[in-house]
């Protein structure tokens, strides 16, 4: 074994705990919670925003080609059909929702009728997913809001300026069919799904193309006319992500401060094993090779706290994942356990980072101990 | 000759005062001698073993060890490694390390592959064999420093410079020292140069010398 690696090791165990053990104790718990704590942050974080992608998902499917041209696209649709791609040609509009006094701005969701059945993964309150040409799906929380049931009979009023000969808007008598249940981007609150009765695709009314499935294979990607449910809730999805790199970096605080105190174990070790240092400069040990030996130690600490802390946090996501421990409330957090999702990429930011922060306080004190001569060591401890 | 030593000189300043420790110390050793060397405390003995064992560097004079001047040679970590070995007057041990790993650390500071049958040889003539996984606070004071002395001899160097050896040990064990060093230089033909206020250890040189006033006197 190398013997600057021995002995570093055997700095890290030392056999009495006044020589060095509380230290590296000390030194061995800040760097051991930072990593677990960044881990398990960061993992809830994944979680959500993996529930978060899939519930949106559901609604807007995982591709779509807005303002479909039929010239344009015509290829990438009869490619979807080849391959057995899921495609829901629709058109929006928005309308007015009105009872008793309560009124509401809602947006109806057009599908071609031949489309819509398994389309969309709602999650209904009645086991019923075909729709017809005048039923409509409502969300709960309109459904709540403006007192609708299924079965219910609605007038829906057209926000668009072009009035009737009569100067009324134009209206939609609509059945209430079913109800999902789908919080994400308030969608329950203001999305209509319906199914078209007299046009059917490529008839123009249809404006846009919603896509279910891995069209990698298919369609080369990035393609200028196909967008993904990501960059069509950019703002969400921006606004996660930058909540997950600023809970990183300032996570990775915790590290940063138990570095310093790394910084200082090291020197005190070194303070502490000024005698040991003397012996192996008689030895014929270079003082490279003795600051190397410190270096290492700081190394070999800091290391085997942060892989300590990545396990300890990846069993308490295992232990999460497979026996739901912590509990939410689902009225309020979309699932009833807290999600917890392992990102390997953190894992390895986390490591990069420290390997990188803790060189650099690590390699303080070897300036101070590159200073002492042996021989002034000599004559202090020999 | 395995050591020549010539005018070495070292003075120590303290504040504007210089304290002229070695005034031009020169002497010859062959191999398998051993040098006593005894003197008052302060006389410069310390001194004269950190210059011949290449911890400090002397002011003036040269030293040359198996006939290669120390003149030109930058690496004195490697001359020590390679050429001499220190016995001091604690055993300083590193408490972290088994017994073996405190034998071997010169070899493995050297970067050498451990010869595992000559270490055991060596155990054996220590009579140290039952010991080789212990730590140095389960040893006794005797033990401890005939592991420090089977350390300095590892690397089979060409000289072992040893400052006050039994100074720390009791009588029985300082004679078991007094012996040991004998049977090293009689076994292995090692040359010694030894430092010591202890009159049994300053007898068993073959060439005896006293420092007194910077200067080194053949007794």
């Amino acid at each position: 074994m190398n013997v600057i690696f021995l002995i570093a090791k055997r700095f890290l165990m030392p056999r009495s705990m006044l020589e060095g053990g509380i230290i590296n104790i000390i030194s061995f718990l800040g760097l051991f919670i930072g990593a677990t704590s960044i881990i398990l942050s960061v993992a809830v974080l994944n979680g959500f925003q993996g529930i978060l992608e899939d519930e949106t998902k559901k609604i807007y499917g995982d591709y779509a080609i807005i303002n479909f041209d039929y010239d344009r696209d015509i290829e990438l649709i009869e490619d979807f059909e080849k391959n057995n791609i899921k495609y829901a040609p629709y058109y929006e509009e928005e309308f007015f929702i009105s009872k008793n006094k309560k009124q509401s701005l809602v947006n109806l969701k057009t599908i071609e009728s031949s489309k819509f059945d398994g389309f969309y993964d709602l999650e209904l309150v009645k086991n019923n997913r075909r729709l017809s040409h005048g039923e409509i799906i409502i969300g709960k929380s309109l459904a709540d809001k403006m007192d609708f049931s299924i079965g219910d009979s609605i007038s829906i009023y057209s926000t668009k300026l072009n009035m009737s000969y009569l100067a009324m808007p134009s209206t939609k008598e609509l059945v209430v069919t079913n109800i999902f249940k789908n919080r994400i981007l308030r969608s329950d609150e203001f999305l209509i799904f319906t199914v078209s009765k007299e046009y059917s695709f490529p008839n123009k009314k249809f404006t846009d193309i919603e896509i279910v499935g891995n069209i990698d294979g298919v369609v080369t990607m990035p393609n200028d006319n196909i967008v993904s449910w990501k960059e069509r809730n950019r703002q969400l999805f921006d606004a996660t992500e930058i909540e997950k790199k600023i809970t990183f970096f300032t996570l990775f605080l915790i590290i940063v401060v138990a570095s310093f105190n790394l910084s200082s174990s090291v020197m005190q070790i070194a303070t502490k094993k000024t005698r040991e240092m003397a012996i192996l400069s008689t030895f014929g040990m270079s003082k490279n090779s003795i600051s190397m030996i410190f270096l290492v130690y700081g190394y070999l600490l800091a290391i085997t706290a942060i892989v300590s802390g990545i396990l300890f946090a990846l069993l308490i996501i295992f232990i999460q994942n497979a026996f739901g421990v912590f509990m939410l409330n689902p009225d309020f957090y979309l699932v009833s356990t807290l999600p917890m999702e392992i990102s390997f990429k953190d894992i390895s930011l986390l490591l990069l980072y420290s390997i990188l922060i803790i060189g650099l306080f690590a390699t303080l004190p070897l300036m101070l101990i590159k200073k002492i001569s042996p021989i002034e060591l000599i004559n202090k401890n020999i | 000759m395995i050591l020549s030593v010539k005018n070495l000189k070292k003075t120590f300043k303290d504040g504007d005062k210089a304290l002229e420790v070695l005034k031009g110390v020169s002497f010859d050793l062959c191999k398998g001698d051993i040098l006593t060397i005894k003197g008052p405390s302060g006389s410069g003995k310390s001194t004269l073993l950190s210059l011949l064992g290449t911890l400090d560097q002397p002011d003036s004079g040269e030293l040359i060890i198996d006939n290669k001047s120390l003149k030109d040679v930058k690496d004195y970590d490697l001359i020590r490694n390679t050429h001499i070995g220190f016995i001091f007057q604690f055993h300083n041990l590193i408490a972290e390390l088994n017994v073996v790993e405190n034998v071997t650390i010169p070899t493995l500071i050297a970067g050498k592959k451990i010869d595992t049958d000559y270490v055991d040889e060596l155990f054996d003539y220590f009579d140290l064999s039952n010991r080789k996984k212990s730590f140095p606070l389960d040893l006794s004071g005797g033990e401890k420093q005939r592991v420090s002395a089977m350390r300095a001899i590892i690397n089979k160097p060409s000289i072992v410079i040893a400052d006050e050896p039994t100074g720390n040990l009791d009588e029985y064990n300082a004679i078991k020292m007094i012996d040991l060093f004998q049977k090293l230089n009689r076994d292995f033909n090692l040359t010694f140069v030894i430092a010591t206020h202890d009159e049994k250890v300053f007898n068993i040189g073959s060439k005896k010398m006293k420092l007194y006033d910077g200067n080194l006197l053949k007794l």
